[in-house]
């Protein structure tokens, strides 16, 4: 699908200027609301860039680690019942890493400086 | 009368009990936020002038985790009885005041955002004591005996607390694989119940007042329940509340060390596994707990841009919890 000027970066950017110019004029849980649109609207510039990348990789990792192929949602419903079924406490630490690396994309995606310095790159742990 | 007056509910619960010629001044509303209204004024009556907190619950989930107002008021009163510091309580509304539920308690100055008690050189003195301090008074909290406070038994997270917020989780619907890792380590290492004490469940920066002598008084108790002591102990230490001091475990001012040794000085006996593993299932509630901010806007009909933004922030709990499992954060 192709659009018109301004692309969705551009627009986000938009939206973002006029929320960074009235914030100052704002008070008290007003100011706070802007201030926490702000930061709704920087995960969204995120995830138009990253979203799509990241959930390419995201699903042939679950797939490798559980054994089968299969939609993205179903693996992780999967991957999910056999941590709580105990399935995964014979390699506890392969799934902590697998599981590591699907939350370092959610917090690229949400906010990059919560991660320690070794996953700011966007790749996972070593 | 013309118009709405907003307060016309809090004044009639005032006359209701403190005669027709009572009256309140200095109405001042605080933008805090959250599920409460929460109202300061002055009383004003023959006997003099005193400042009061007045808090209404405002939305209520029909699945929430917290205690009714009904129940904060009264462990508040019974806490209050043993000369913890808590707001005096004053009085409950009852249905005859038309304001809901909820309750008025006496005013506590001084400060509860941790940005500024964690930043502000006013209170470097302070923080020098605070953790040792949180520890005397959590030792003294955990004194109260539990029979006081058997209104506490029914709820889910006086029967199992970990089984609580398992449900809970369930109850949102989401697959979330960190959480799923966070509740199976907990089921696997889970301590030997210890003593049964009163747990206030959200002792943290946030919800004490402080003082530049220290904390002047514990807020918010709709956390309360009873369980172990050392979970006050661990939450107080969850990496989530150190408030962008992740260097110091106790509430971003403190070492554990000097928190054990004021909760010991204060009679109580730290098992500092245990505390470690609340740790843990505090990561794992406070994830749960932002889940629930999201379920509730995307579900719930309570829209706005704190619990979106909450559903999000799931994510950075989740990281906190896996990197405190890999031991790669303590």
């Amino acid at each position: 699908m192709s659009q018109d000027r301004p692309d969705i970066a551009d627009l986000l950017a938009t939206v973002q200027e006029f929320i960074d110019r009235i914030t100052p004029k704002l008070e008290g849980e007003d100011r706070y609301h802007a201030q926490v649109s702000a930061y709704l609207l920087a995960i969204c510039g995120r995830e138009t860039r990253l979203g799509a990348p990241i959930a390419a990789a995201e699903q042939p990792r679950l797939a490798a680690f559980l054994g089968h192929d299969g939609a993205w949602p179903d693996l992780v419903r999967e991957l999910s019942r056999d941590i709580r079924a105990g399935g995964c406490d014979g390699r506890w630490d392969a799934a902590l890493d697998l599981v590591l690396f699907q939350v370092i994309d959610k917090v690229s995606v949400v906010r990059p400086d919560h991660l320690a310095q070794e996953h700011r790159s966007g790749h996972g742990p070593d | 009368m013309s118009g709405a007056d907003p307060f016309a509910d809090i004044k009639q619960a005032i006359r209701r009990r403190f005669g027709r010629s009572a009256r309140i001044e200095n109405i001042d509303v605080p933008t805090l936020g959250g599920s409460n209204r929460t109202v300061i004024f002055d009383l004003v009556e023959s006997a003099g002038r005193r400042r009061l907190v007045s808090r209404q619950e405002t939305y209520q989930a029909e699945d929430s985790p917290f205690r009714s107002p009904a129940e904060q008021f009264r462990v508040m009163r019974i806490a209050h009885g043993h000369g913890f510091p808590v707001p005096e309580p004053v009085f409950e509304y009852e249905p005859a005041d038309g304001a809901g539920e909820g309750f008025v308690t006496g005013f506590v100055a001084g400060e509860t955002m941790p940005k500024r008690i964690l930043g502000s050189a006013e209170f470097a003195e302070t923080r020098q004591h605070l953790a040792e301090q949180a520890g005397r008074l959590l030792a003294q909290l955990h004194s109260v005996p539990p029979g006081d406070c058997a209104l506490l038994e029914p709820c889910a997270d006086s029967i199992d607390a970990l089984a609580a917020y398992r449900d809970r989780f369930d109850h949102y619907d989401e697959a979330h694989p960190a959480i799923e890792l966070g509740l199976r380590w907990l089921h696997r290492n889970r301590p030997a119940p210890g003593k049964r004490v009163l747990v206030h469940g959200d002792f943290r920066l946030g919800n004490l007042m402080i003082g530049r002598e220290g904390i002047r008084a514990v807020l918010d108790w709709e956390c309360c329940h009873l369980g172990s002591g050392m979970e006050d102990l661990g939450w107080l230490c969850t990496r989530s509340w150190r408030f962008g001091h992740p260097e110091l475990p106790v509430g971003g001012f403190g070492e554990k060390a000097a928190l054990f040794a004021g909760y010991e000085a204060g009679g109580g006996s730290v098992d500092s596994a245990a505390v470690h593993w609340w740790e843990v299932f505090g990561l794992m509630r406070w994830a749960v707990l932002n889940m629930m901010q999201a379920h509730g806007h995307v579900l719930g009909g309570r829209r706005g841009v704190v619990f979106a933004a909450c559903g999000r922030n799931t994510a950075l709990v989740e990281y906190d919890l896996l990197m405190t499992l890999k031991g790669s954060y303590r």
